[in-house]
């Protein structure tokens, strides 16, 4: 009952802000549109190739957002407040996720749907399209909580999500191929779980290969989401006991 | 449950916080009795946030303890927390939600059934003059309009200790009035720990009003109790005319302090006869037009006790 209160609340937080909804919808269906637009005249089949790396983008949107909300209840004192009632810390972690893990889903269909609706030829699993999606969110949810837990205020929090996504956005290849950077810069950028994430669902989604061609790229995914939401967790847990 | 007297609601047991070395709340011992409206009062930094967070186990003490309904704050924080309602000092509402949902969101924390909770928030937002937006999202709202809901959000589930930090700062004078109101219709039914720099705010609510400076309650007592036993002096303030300087001279003979200006007479001494300095005067021709004792107030007290003005 605490989790879908507190899961509840944080989701009425998040919807009814238009700034926070434009930043997690509107902005990646705008590049989306942009792309779409621009090239249209040119090459038939970009929107393919483009559209993963734009739901990519929209699910790192995910990292300032996440900070955000839990930022802010910390900034504002909703957290200490809540943290003088019977809950326990990890009913707060839990309302934060589950809220945070129903926007990544919503992210995930919408953003599909406008690929689609775009003229994106889907020919593989969406199921297995939709699983990398969501591990990619989970990362980002987890990355979000780490920056969460070492910021004192929103206006700390949200310049440093924004440093280290829009880089990270534009090195692992969701506007244009990983192929075109230096080696070194490509060793980075396949450090974190996005490159992967747009690899494979580029993969499953225009080439329509099966869970076997995308096993490495499936087990960094897991391995990332995993470890980084675990250390989150423990990070948030400890910055709520002050 | 520790033991502890049937009579307290909050038992603060030589409890202490340290920060880096400096003690912010320095072994202060506190009994406050059920249904008891407390004040600590206090200059920012004396050290009653503190104070309170860790009386509602958001902070541990560095020494000591604290019972709160005969619960240990250490030993037993989840209890604790089911008998405590806190309104914190910053409005720490959800901006986004409507007030009828930011009570119910921590009703449900609470456990309270959800026909038992629609009543008690239709009854919170009617008593406490919100009931007509109960829809409206709250970031519409005043400053005092916010404060309000701030405290209905530790009354939601009824608790039977109050903690109320700072629950007028920043607000105009009208709707400070308002929020006095509300707490004042609390009196009795809750025990209520209230800490603010206002004297005015403490002389006004509290039963009994606790002075804290530098970690430390430095007196303790009802309002009046601090204004007549603690302060040795007493002034009158004359507004007369046709002050001599015979009966000026006369004064200062008999009384410690005499000071004119304007047509301002204040004498200030140990003992003060009222109708004995008004006799004098118009013996001595002059008119006088109004006088009065001047109440000593807490910020008096303050000053005496620790040399310093309580800045409001």
């Amino acid at each position: 009952m605490r989790l879908l209160a507190l899961a509840s609340r944080n989701l009425k937080e998040t919807y009814r802000d238009p700034l926070a909804l434009g930043f997690l919808l509107a902005f990646p269906l705008l590049f989306m549109v942009l792309f779409g637009a621009i090239l249209s005249e040119t090459d038939t089949n970009y929107i393919d190739f483009i559209a993963p790396g734009i739901i990519i983008f929209g699910l790192l949107i995910l990292i300032p957002t996440s900070a955000r909300i839990m930022v802010s209840d910390k900034e504002k004192g909703f957290l200490s407040r809540l943290l003088t009632t019977p809950a326990r810390p990890l009913d707060f972690i839990s309302g934060y996720s589950l809220c945070l893990v129903v926007i990544a889903i919503a992210q995930i269909i919408i953003f599909i749907a406008a690929a689609w609706g775009f003229g994106m030829d889907i020919v593989g699993s969406l199921w297995l399209a939709f699983l990398i999606f969501l591990l990619t969110g989970l990362s980002s949810i987890g990355i979000g909580m780490v920056v969460a837990s070492l910021s004192k205020s929103e206006n700390q929090a949200e310049p440093l999500c924004w440093l280290f996504s829009m880089p990270l956005a534009m090195l692992s290849g969701c506007w244009f191929s990983v192929e075109m950077l230096p080696s070194y810069l490509r060793n980075v950028a396949y450090a974190f779980p996005f490159a992967h994430a747009i690899d494979a669902s580029r993969a499953i989604l225009i080439r329509g290969v099966g869970v076997e061609a995308i096993s490495n790229d499936l087990l960094f995914l897991v391995g990332w989401a995993v470890g980084i939401f675990a250390v989150g967790v423990i990070l948030f847990r400890r910055s709520m006991r002050g | 449950m520790t033991e502890a007297s049937d009579d307290l609601s909050i038992q603060a047991l030589n409890l202490t916080r340290i920060f880096n070395g400096l003690a912010a709340v320095d072994g202060i011992n506190l009994n406050i009795k059920k249904g008891e409206l407390f004040a600590l009062l206090g200059p920012n930094g004396a050290g009653k946030t503190t104070t309170i967070n860790m009386l509602c186990c958001l902070l541990k003490p560095t020494g000591g303890t604290a019972r709160i309904m005969g619960y240990d704050i250490l030993e037993e924080p989840f209890e604790v927390k089911q008998v405590i309602g806190v309104s914190p000092q910053e409005t720490a509402i959800s901006e986004h939600l409507t007030p009828e949902e930011n009570l119910n969101l921590i009703g449900r924390i609470h456990g309270i059934d959800a026909r038992e909770l629609k009543l008690r928030t239709r009854e919170l937002l009617e008593t406490m003059g919100l009931g007509e937006r109960a829809k409206d999202q709250v970031r519409k709202f005043s400053g005092g309009m916010k404060r309000r809901l701030n405290i209905m959000m530790a009354l939601v589930h009824n608790p039977a200790v109050l903690f109320l930090d700072e629950p007028t700062l920043g607000l105009d004078p009208q709707a400070r009035r308002a929020v006095w109101t509300y707490i004042t219709r609390l009196k009795g039914l809750k025990t209520i720990l209230l800490t603010t720099h206002y004297m005015d705010e403490a002389d006004f609510l509290a039963d009994r009003v606790g002075i804290m400076d530098r970690g430390k309650i430095v007196a303790l007592g009802s309002s009046r109790e601090l204004k007549t036993s603690l302060l040795e002096k007493h002034t009158m303030v004359i507004y007369a005319w046709n002050l001599t300087q015979r009966v000026i001279s006369e004064m200062r003979g008999r009384y410690a302090r005499v000071e004119v200006s304007d047509g301002t007479m204040t004498v200030t001494d140990k003992k003060l006869d009222f109708k004995e300095i008004i006799d004098l005067l118009h013996a001595s021709g002059a008119v006088v037009r109004s006088a009065y004792i001047k109440e000593p107030t807490l910020d008096d007290v303050f000053l005496h006790i620790t040399g310093k003005e309580l800045r409001e």
